[in-house]
């Protein structure tokens, strides 16, 4: 595997770690948050 | 050895000074700090639990006085169920998922630093409220209103460390989900996942969805006391009541955080000393999944006396019975992987049948519980005391000190020593039986928990279960001994060091390189767990 193709697999690989990150984040976030809402509203 | 192993050997840089452990991005050695910091914990924990059973000894009011027992009683549980549990199980996570499925490292090593390090902040938050005015935390781990309102100065800093665990819990399940999700070697399908893996992404999920719920009440705890708000206050058209719903929706989910990553760990044990493939795999992971799932639908069976409709209750009693037919799959497949297996018992065989044992007693005791009529007799006596403590120090703590055994060799390169272990494991077994088995007794006869005095008629009881305390407590110097003289040194450990351990972590050198997998190694059904 050539140097080039290695970085892009690794700019894809960032990019899967993110989308997690971004997605269980604003569950966790949206949870706490929509929780505290629901109680006050 | 594989070639990416050999090839891992010539990269083996490893940071140095105390920068390598504060800046440190290297699962292993961040694996490694939380295993340290929980077994820190699980002694200040500890030593709370000496106190009461040091006051308890004799009826009568002997060495503390009532709201100091109280704040033992409080923070013990705190620092436990926080402190040590959760974070031996992400220690344990952190050291082995990246090496069990083939990833160089944990997906996000950054993050993965931080959720380690605000741990510690947490927790001297936590402990910084024994010397303030008003004391320590002192209604109960579970925090309920009106009475932990009047906890003084300490009671911010209780709901912002529970705030910080939480964050560094969630973080540590993000981390755990993405590295399972995206960095899985070739081949290694999730139906090759070795059940410890698959216990701890259930476990994530788990976090994701309890811990924002728990964080969720403290914060209407907070505003409660000090922004004139009245979630939880009768007098101002709120419901105290509802912060046993919103506790209870995280606590019981909870006990299956913790208690998940035991369940992996076993699955890992009994098939290498069995020197047999664990019995129904596939089965084992959907267990585990469904009772994550129930999980949520139960919270209300710790509130029956709280008083709730019938339909409520009943709602409640039969889901809670549920759980033990998913629960009765695993033990089923755990025994039946024993059943005409090549049966060797080292110390982490001794740990693994334990937990299956005494886990089962307090099974059996929650299913005991679980009956609405019955539960009104056993509510808030020791009868509860002996049951959550059979489920969390056999059931969960003797199965992460079974992990610590049976994983030991290859983190250190060095055997243990065995004859120690099977006396950490034989002294800890009896004296833990003796310490929880007569709560059981004292709690059927009408002994009512969290209170530093009682009638003269449990005392003999109470002594015994005092004795059974503190030997239990001294035995775990055993382990501490164990793990310093390995990491000093002994007999050296072989790359597989059991004879019946499968699986790429195995396949690695013992002690493994400091980075390993950085070329990921190709997984068969052959070097696959199942």
């Amino acid at each position: 595997m050539d140097k080039k193709e290695q970085t892009s697999q690794k700019k894809e690989l960032d990019r899967k770690n993110m989308l997690v990150v971004i997605i269980l984040g604003s569950i966790a976030i949206g949870l706490y948050a929509g929780f505290i809402y629901f109680y006050s509203s | 050895m594989s070639e990416a192993v050999i090839h891992d050997d010539h990269h083996d840089h490893k940071p140095s000074g105390i920068g390598r452990w504060l800046f440190s991005t290297n699962h292993k050695d961040i694996g490694t700090m939380y295993l340290v910091f929980a077994l820190i914990m699980f002694f200040v924990g500890g030593a709370m639990s000496m106190v009461i059973r040091a006051e308890l000894f004799q009826p009568g009011i002997q060495y503390v006085d009532p709201q100091f027992y109280n704040s033992m009683v409080t923070v013990h549980a705190l620092v436990m169920i926080f402190g040590a549990l959760m974070p031996a199980g992400v220690g344990l996570a952190n050291w082995m998922v990246p090496l069990m499925i083939g990833a160089p490292d944990m997906a996000l090593p950054r993050m993965n630093n931080m959720s380690f390090w605000i741990l510690p902040f947490a927790f001297t938050l936590l402990l910084s409220t024994f010397f303030m005015q008003g004391g320590a935390p002192a209604g109960g781990w579970t925090m309920y209103p009106p009475l932990v309102l009047q906890l003084g100065d300490g009671f911010p800093y209780l709901v912002f460390a529970v705030h910080f665990l939480g964050i560094s819990s969630i973080m540590g399940a993000i981390n755990i989900i993405a590295t399972v999700f995206n960095m899985r070697a070739p081949g290694m399908t999730f139906m090759r996942l070795p059940l410890f893996v698959w216990a701890w992404i259930i476990t994530a999920f788990l976090l994701i969805a309890a811990m924002p719920v728990l964080a969720g009440g403290v914060t209407m705890l907070l505003t409660d006391k000090y922004f004139g708000t009245a979630f939880f206050d009768a007098a101002g058209g709120g419901d105290p009541v509802m912060f046993q719903h919103i506790f209870w929706f995280f606590g019981h989910p909870e006990v299956y955080i913790l208690v998940l990553p035991s369940f992996g760990v076993i699955s890992q044990i009994i098939p290498t000393f069995s020197r047999k493939p664990l019995f129904g795999y596939t089965s084992m992971v959907y267990a585990t999944a469904s009772i994550a799932f129930l999980s949520f639908f139960v919270w209300a069976h710790h509130m029956f006396t709280v008083g709730m409709p019938l339909t409520g209750e009943l709602f409640f009693m039969y889901a809670t019975m549920s759980i033990a037919v998913p629960t009765g799959v695993k033990i089923f497949n755990w025994m039946a992987t024993m059943w005409r297996g090549s049966m060797t018992f080292e110390t982490p065989m001794l740990f693994a049948i334990g937990v299956l044992f005494m886990f089962s007693i307090g099974g059996f005791s929650g299913l005991m519980m679980g009956i609405t009529p019955v539960d009104f007799q056993y509510h808030d006596t020791y009868f509860i005391v002996a049951h959550f403590h059979y489920v969390i120090v056999p059931g969960i703590i003797f199965g992460i000190i079974g992990g610590i055994y049976f994983w030991l060799p290859k983190w250190t390169g060095n055997m243990y020593d065995e004859k120690l272990g099977k006396l950490h494991f034989w002294i800890s077994t009896i004296s833990v039986n003796v310490l929880f088995f007569p709560m059981h007794f004292i709690g059927l006869a009408g002994m009512p928990r969290r209170i530093p005095d009682y009638s003269v008629q449990f005392a003999d009881w109470n002594s015994i279960i005092s004795i059974g305390g503190f030997v239990f407590g001294a035995s775990q110097l055993i382990l501490v001994w164990v793990v310093i003289k390995c990491v000093r040194g002994g007999e050296k450990a072989t790359d597989q060091v059991w004879e019946g351990a499968h699986g790429l972590e195995w396949t690695l050198p013992s002690p493994p390189p400091f980075h390993t997998f950085t070329t990921p190694p190709k997984v068969t059904d052959a070097t696959a767990h199942s």
